[in-house]
């Protein structure tokens, strides 16, 4: 528990139109956070954003209007200075701030500058894609002249076109040495803590503070993970133990197979119904693969054969033995009756299906029915995809605009141990009569033990490794 | 510290909101902020808070009685069982009261029961006992629908994190023999006040003195708490044919009551207390997660609600430009000018336009502008040329210079480089230039060079 004295005040300033409010949104990881547009003067005031720790405001980031005029504004400021007066850059500005006129010809800048005036240092927020010209050095002579800290940031710093080295040379004259590379669309997975332990150089009476929200933010993305993965744990083993008895003829199974798969896509999109709303963003964040996020259309293809193999699924020995052939035979039921056969046919159509094999429920036998169980490969395609998606939620900004597609993201690998998920998920496919039992209670069956397992399977994930440590910089 | 029923309430509305469709949370979301600062409190507030509107409070107080209402009803069962096995046992008077015989038959079931569950507790994990599992199975059969189900499941989730099941169900399995072993001492307590038993112990072939010695031993434990053991005469004289003598009748009751109570009924208490503390325990340690998905979205939920935000005053009007104004053609001295602002792809101007215009340099600083602005000052040019970088934001400080070096030519326009560039503003550009009445088509250098030469 960090006791907060008083909550830092840091204002976000910079030239009109380079990011500033969409920096606030990655950081505070708010994606209504302000207005963003691609015009200047979107940002008409100061709005702010407080960071808690423990419970108590820790941290206030003020977005502030761009700066448009620092030229034109330098120069009315050297006309408030009467000749033969002696003013230091500091007394300018304060000068300036009195002038009655000032918030009629600079409205914008005058907010901007009585803000930078009450904080305790101010980000100069530069869109690194840009070029150095005149303003923006009268824009840092000015910020400067308000003797408050100042980091630069140059936003922006992953796109192809951005260009720091002009900037870090601007910066370096000025006598600023510190600054941060930030990308407000894709941040870096640390960005948090990095401004966070950035911000300790230039504020160092403010260190412990800040070094407890950087701690504190490397927990959250850690507890989100976990909370993230605990949910995909759950959703395995939902489908995994999803069992449907079905009379043994052709029709039968074919509606009963719709059915399934039908559940099984609402079990996926409200995880990440859920997985969206714990990392913050929205479903306008994220385009499922095929089509929109209209119910029953909700991706249909983890069953198809091409998302299996484009997932990595090896359909192999194994792992998904089921899947290659449509469908796994008991070789119990195998030679009993006619329904075999009707069963290979059924799932053969409508390929990659989920009649993976059949129950131990001896009283469906008795009954001339069998159980419809989720394949193998199906549970491995959703568990890779998801795990997909959580990285790539990680590394997306509060500032995006374009919704995440999954093919199009880079790293489209999540390596993790297939035969020990499927070992793991072993105890929910089995029908037990303890599991019996338990349903009949009104227990939704729980399975702390495979949960804790799946669990663990899946956080051995490479793509949520670097998620879950700390101190990576 | 949270109530049973307090995380109760969390975890039904927890479970009611992963199912669609979504409660209405604004109210208790306000609620919850104002009552603390603390996330776990909020959290139990807004439960509260969206459980009393969604039903889930009444169904949990329903599901509560009807627990209650069962257990007692399974508590009387018992106890009825209890005094009817006590009264079969002792048979009627015309018989005397074989007290052997009556002694298994009292304790023998409840007694190898016990044993089973303690057995069954140890060796597997879960074992609550018979009773507990069938009161389980029997409350979940009647919970079955509506917001009670969600009640009924919150509960069972509740109780195997607190992992207490078999500790509830040890508890109710022990209530339930309890009462039954309470029956039969209120049967047998009854029946010896109203009725005229006499008591024998029989044998075929077993010696006087096993039967001394047996009554002794058991009686040794019940004679510490006070229950009187027959002494040996009696015991010997009680033999086959019973003995009507009041203190003889007196004491081998005493001897069976004394039994039932210490070799039945206490250790079933003993079982009871335990399971009861152990509960009490569990819960104690029972804390919410407060790391899951849900609770990390609804904190996030509360932050999001606390942290915006203050503004320091209305957003500033927007900005009225002036029209672009330039000098009387009669006022020109020269014919055409190009300067390029605020951007370095102006460089090669000279060899774009250089036959045909004045090229001036560069503008950018305080200093630049100013320069500039003498030189048009000299030059009066009937056509302006501005070059500028679409990339760039066409901001107020652009359009202010724009102006002023507008003022001192004729005609001005404007040429935008780098349209095609995905960072190109285009819309910010055309909204700008109409604004101080500049022509917004943003036209080919082709054409502006033709301009330029005049024709």
């Amino acid at each position: 528990m960090f006791k907060v004295d008083r909550a830092l005040q840091i204002a976000v300033v910079g030239h009109t139109n380079t990011g500033k409010t969409s920096l606030l949104r990655t950081l505070t990881r708010d994606r209504l956070f302000g207005e963003v547009n691609d015009a200047p003067g979107t940002t008409r005031h100061v709005q702010s954003a407080s960071v808690m720790l423990d419970d108590q405001a820790a941290l206030v980031w003020y977005d502030t209007p761009g700066l448009e005029d620092s030229v034109g504004l330098r120069d009315y400021i050297e006309s408030l200075v009467r000749p033969g007066e002696r003013l230091d850059n500091h007394d300018r500005i304060e000068r300036f701030l009195a002038d009655p006129m000032a918030d009629v010809s600079f409205e914008q800048e005058h907010r901007v500058l009585v803000q930078a005036m009450q904080s305790d240092a101010l980000l100069y927020v530069v869109d690194a894609r840009d070029e150095v010209l005149a303003k923006h050095r009268d824009e840092l002579f000015l910020l400067q002249a308000c003797a408050r800290p100042v980091l630069p940031v140059l936003n922006f710093v992953a796109s192809p076109q951005a260009d720091t080295k002009p900037w870090v040379q601007v910066f370096a004259r000025q006598g600023m040495h510190v600054y941060v590379g930030f990308d407000s669309i894709s941040p870096p997975i640390n960005g948090q803590q990095m401004m966070y332990d950035t911000l300790g150089q230039v504020l160092a009476e403010h260190r412990p503070l800040l070094n407890a929200l950087s701690v504190s933010a490397a927990q959250q993305r850690r507890d989100r993970v976990i909370a993230a993965i605990d949910l995909l744990a759950a959703l395995c083993l939902t489908v995994a133990g999803l069992n449907r008895m079905v009379k043994d003829d052709a029709a039968a199974i074919e509606q009963a197979i719709k059915k399934q798969q039908d559940e099984v896509r609402k079990h996926e999109q409200s995880f990440v119904e859920h997985i969206l709303e714990l990392y913050e963003f929205s479903t306008e964040d994220y385009l499922p693969t095929t089509e929109g996020w209209s119910e029953g259309q909700w991706q249909a293809d983890v069953f198809s054969e091409e998302t299996l193999t484009k997932l990595g699924i090896k359909l192999g020995k194994g792992a998904a033995v089921g899947a290659a052939a449509g469908a796994v035979v008991d070789i119990l039921s195998a030679g009993l009756s006619l329904g075999t056969g009707t069963l290979i046919g059924a799932a053969a159509g409508s390929a990659w299906q989920s009649v993976d094999r059949f129950g131990k429920d001896i009283a469906a036998k008795w009954r001339g029915q069998r159980s419809l169980m989720v394949s193998d490969a199906v549970v491995l395609a959703l568990a890779t995809r998801n795990i997909q998606l959580m990285a790539a939620l990680e590394q997306r900004g509060h500032a995006s605009h374009q919704p995440l597609i999954l093919d199009k993201t880079q790293k489209a690998t999540a390596a993790f141990d297939h035969s020990a998920l499927l070992d793991a998920i072993g105890p929910a496919r089995q029908q037990t009569v303890k599991r019996q039992l338990a349903s009949l209670v009104g227990a939704v069956p729980t399975n702390s033990a495979a949960a804790r397992e799946v669990k663990q399977v899946l956080l051995q994930a490479d793509v949520l490794q670097p998620l879950t440590v700390d101190g990576l910089h | 510290m949270f109530k049973f029923i307090d995380l109760w309430c969390y975890e039904a509305v927890r479970l009611r909101e992963q199912t669609p469709p979504a409660l209405d949370d604004q109210q208790a979301n306000q609620v919850a902020l104002d009552a603390s600062n603390n996330l776990a409190k909020r959290l139990v507030v807004r439960a509260r808070s969206l459980a009393g509107a969604s039903g889930l409070t009444a169904a949990c107080q329903e599901s509560l009685s009807l627990m209650r209402v069962s257990v007692l009803l399974a508590m009387g069962l018992g106890l009825l069982t209890g005094i009817s096995a006590a009264l079969a046992s002792l048979g009627d008077t015309s018989q005397p009261v074989n007290v052997i015989w009556a002694l298994v038959s009292l304790l023998l079931l409840p007694t190898v029961m016990l044993f089973i569950w303690f057995a069954m507790f140890v060796v597997t994990s879960d074992s609550g006992g018979w009773f507990g599992r069938l009161w389980q199975f029997t409350i979940g059969r009647l919970l079955r629908d509506g917001p009670r189900a969600m009640v009924w499941r919150a509960w069972l989730q509740l109780v195997q994190q607190a992992r207490s099941e078999r500790w509830w169900l040890a508890l109710l399995t022990h209530t339930i023999w309890f009462s039954v072993l309470l029956g039969m001492v209120l049967g047998m307590f009854t029946a010896f006040s109203l009725r005229h038993y006499t008591f024998v112990w029989q044998t075929t072939w077993l010696s006087d003195g096993v039967f001394v010695q047996l009554a002794q031993s058991i009686g040794a434990l019940p004679g510490k708490f006070g229950f009187t053991v027959p002494n040996v005469q009696t015991i010997q004289a009680s033999g086959n044919v019973a003995l009507d003598e009041p203190s003889a009748r007196l004491a081998w009751a005493n001897w069976l009551m004394g039994a039932v109570v210490v070799f039945g009924l206490l250790p079933r208490l003993i079982a009871m207390v335990t399971s009861a503390l152990a509960l009490r325990y569990r819960y104690r340690a029972l804390s919410m997660t407060l790391n899951d998905a849900y609770a990390l979205s609804l904190g996030h939920k509360f932050d999001r609600l606390t942290m915006r935000s203050q503004v320091d005053g209305p957003p500033g009007a927007q900005e009225t430009w002036p029209q672009i104004s330039g000098i009387a053609p009669e006022d020109a001295l020269s014919d055409a000018a190009v300067v390029a602002l605020e951007t370095r792809l102006g460089e090669n101007l000279h060899e774009q336009f250089g036959v045909h215009a004045t090229v001036l340099p560069p503008l950018d600083d305080r200093a630049s502008r100013k320069q500039a602005q003498e030189r048009l000052l000299e030059l009066k040019p009937r056509r302006l040329l501005v070059v500028l970088d679409a990339r760039q934001t066409p901001d107020r400080g652009l359009v202010r210079t724009l102006l002023a070096l507008g003022s001192h030519a004729v005609d001005t326009k404007v040429l935008l480089q780098q349209v095609d560039d995905e960072r190109a503003r285009l819309s910010a550009w055309r909204a700008r230039l109409a604004d101080i009445g500049l022509p917004t088509d943003l036209g080919r250098s082709d054409d502006l060079v033709a301009w330029l030469r005049g024709r």
